[in-house]
């Protein structure tokens, strides 16, 4: 018999809004793998259908730009921090009780290329 | 509603409640400050989300009412405790304020409602952060989880711990079992996820902890492995509910399943659609099959909204747009020239691999045996179970930039509430000039061949997408049509099994038997539970005394 007990799914609750610490690409990395990658993995995806945010990116920028947003590199901080906590098209917000500031901190982290 | 002009109105579809950011009434200003307060001490400051931005996250995604900030159902602030004890306090505070509060899982119940609550101006529970998996138990298949868990948390874990189960997960997984279950999802493994349920915690409006079935025995090691406790069964209860808050659940599980497999049997003539009904009951009813479904593919060819892609016939739109939607015999003529069957039916069967294909000979058989008319084709078995994942695909593709929201109906399985609801459905589109909706929907019969639990179900169900366009007169047109539609399928018995957010009112209107005693009945209960009328007020048309319509 396997039992797991109290197990906390996820870092939420160790890393609140108000508790800065320095942005680390590796957290960001986990993040994106949790909130972002099911919609923004690569073409043509492991759903049914394509994943809805590359695909739409590609239809977007015809080659112009990679459709995968872990290949771009002109995203900026910014630009991340709008689409989390606004979203675009069927793309929703991001909830602080699910991407901390400090988690979408560390995804800046890691998507912006320096 | 008592018209009392301080309160934030109730939400309907004429309602002038406030603007996009929305705050208690001026008059409890001083009380909803303390409250926030309150909440802050007992969760920390970084957990009481108030400033608009943070609120605002709270808004429906999919909203209905987009472009129209003055409809949209909006939250006052939202506080996000994790642990049980926590909420017992909030609970406390918001009695002792009257801060109504609105309680989510993870608040992905997008298509409807998301995170936004019933009553605007509601602080919302946030139970994200109370995301523990207490206990997986192998031997006896199941789980206690808590309401901040998703389905894909849940996959992750299992994966960790190579469990051999599956989690009943929707599309997407980013929802809760709690939170599914509750509003009676439905999922790919358990089907109806709410009669996975074996036991509760709730935390009443008093601060009280309950806990249901063999939970109500202290110390109990069997909460999990029996439904009942002793006295009323009372689960049900806080499922499309506001009696309490729940907080932690027991679900029994699914194991893997070896191999699924699935047949077909499909026909020219519209005749043959009771006959191949009554043989895969009959089968279903036996346990021989455990997915089942019937549909019309000829008149289902140009519908965009069931994962089906136009085929590009553009006389299916012209039949349905008929007041009689087509005879059988132009559907025949059609379906012969367009080389589409008239009807499929089908089954599926999942498990020990040499179980299905017992499973699949007898069903075949049977169907031989009952000289069933139709094609019969057998699937490939296949061993592939798909995981919970964020699917927006057929979201993105389908031409709306705002999300959607659903019209989900209950109707009969049998030949003859097929074509009535359809017809209901499309003269009430007709009747709107709504053309378009009528062709993306085209016609509907059941969700498919392998729905999970679908085959212990003795129902139809209808999910029919509304989408959320930049047009804000078209999106008042659907919303109208939306009514119209449960209106007019409300009056012949086909009620939804779920709603929008938006919308509960109305849906519950339609559970009118004996002067509306179903309501009446859970109004009295929330009376008893909940005086001051904090939990979810207006949750599934279930309104606090001083926010009812006179």
């Amino acid at each position: 018999m396997r039992i797991a007990a109290l197990i906390v799914v996820g870092t939420v609750s160790a890393l609140a809004g108000g508790n800065t610490l320095a942005a680390d690409p590796q957290s960001g990395k986990a993040v994106f793998l949790r909130w972002c990658q099911g919609c923004h993995e690569a073409l043509p995806g492991t759903g049914l259908d394509p994943p809805a945010g590359t695909y739409t990116l590609q239809q977007r920028y015809q080659d112009r730009l990679p459709a995968e947003i872990e290949k771009r590199t002109d995203l900026t901080a910014a630009q991340i921090k709008d689409l989390v906590r606004h979203g675009i098209n069927v793309m929703t917000a991001f909830r602080k009780t699910e991407i901390t500031d400090q988690q979408l901190d560390d995804l800046i982290a890691y998507l912006v290329k320096p | 509603m008592d018209g009392n002009d301080d309160e934030c109105s109730r939400a309907d579809e004429n309602s002038d409640r406030g603007a996009a950011m929305i705050l208690p009434p001026a008059a409890r200003r001083e009380a909803f400050s303390a409250a926030l307060q309150g909440f802050a001490n007992v969760v920390g400051d970084e957990w009481v989300f108030s400033k608009d931005e943070d609120v605002a996250l709270y808004n429906d995604a999919y909203t209905p009412f987009f472009g129209e900030p003055d409809k949209q159902h909006v939250a006052s602030a939202a506080v996000a405790p994790a642990e049980v004890e926590q909420v017992q306090q909030i609970v406390r505070i918001a009695n002792k304020y009257r801060i109504p509060l609105y309680t989510i899982s993870t608040g992905r119940n997008l298509g409807y409602g998301g995170s936004s609550p019933n009553y605007s101006g509601s602080v919302v529970l946030d139970l994200k952060r109370m995301s523990r998996i207490i206990e997986v138990n192998t031997d006896e298949g199941y789980m206690i989880v808590e309401p901040g868990v998703s389905f894909i948390d849940l996959q992750r874990h299992f994966d960790e711990h190579q469990i051999e189960y599956v989690p009943s997960s929707p599309q997407p997984g980013w929802g809760s079992p709690i939170g599914n279950g509750l509003d009676h999802g439905i999922g790919g493994a358990y089907g109806d996820n709410f009669s996975a349920v074996a036991g509760l915690e709730v935390v009443l409006a008093n601060g009280e902890v309950l806990r249901t079935g063999r939970g109500a025995l202290p110390d109990s090691r069997l909460w999990a492995c029996y439904h009942y406790g002793f006295g009323p069964y009372i689960d049900g209860m806080f499922s499309q509910s506001n009696f309490g808050v729940v907080t932690k659940a027991c679900f029994w599980l699914k194991p893997k399943w070896e191999v699924s497999q699935s047949f077909t049997i499909s026909s020219d003539s519209d005749n043959d659609m009771q006959p191949m009904i009554d043989a895969l009951k009959e089968l279903r009813n036996h346990e021989v099959i455990n997915g089942f479904g019937v549909g019309s593919p000829i008149r289902q060819s140009m519908a965009t909204n069931d994962g089906r892609r136009p085929f590009g016939i553009p006389e299916v739109n012209t039949l349905l747009r008929q007041r009689d939607g087509g005879t059988s015999a132009q559907w025949e003529a059609l379906a012969q020239k367009s080389q589409l069957p008239v009807v499929e039916a089908g089954g599926s069967a999942r498990g020990p691999a040499p179980i299905v294909k017992a499973q699949l000979d007898y069903a075949l058989a049977f169907l031989q045996q009952r000289n069933v008319p139709g094609t019969v084709v057998l699937g490939k078995p296949s061993n592939k179970i798909k995981p919970p994942s964020i699917d927006f695909g057929e979201l993105a593709l389908s031409g709306t930039s705002h999300g959607h929201y659903y019209f989900s109906p209950i109707f009969k399985q049998t030949r003859d509430d097929i074509f009535a609801i359809n017809d209901t459905i499309r003269n009430v589109m007709l009747d709107a000039g709504d053309f378009e909706m009528l062709e993306e929907t085209g016609w509907w019969a059941s969700r498919g061949f392998g729905g999970g639990g679908a085959g212990r179900d003795k129902h139809m169900l209808l999910l029919m997408e509304f989408r959320v366009y930049d047009d804000v007169a078209k999106n008042r047109r659907r919303r109208q049509l939306f009514l119209d539609l449960v209106k007019a399928c409300g009056e012949k018995g086909w009620g939804e099994y779920r709603a929008p957010v938006a919308f509960h009112d109305q849906v519950m209107d339609q559970f009118s038997f004996n002067h509306h005693i179903l309501r009446r009945f859970c109004e009295t209960i929330y009376d008893a539970l909940d005086p001051n009328g904090i939990l979810s007020p207006g949750k599934n048309g279930v309104w606090p005394r001083h926010l009812r319509k006179t």
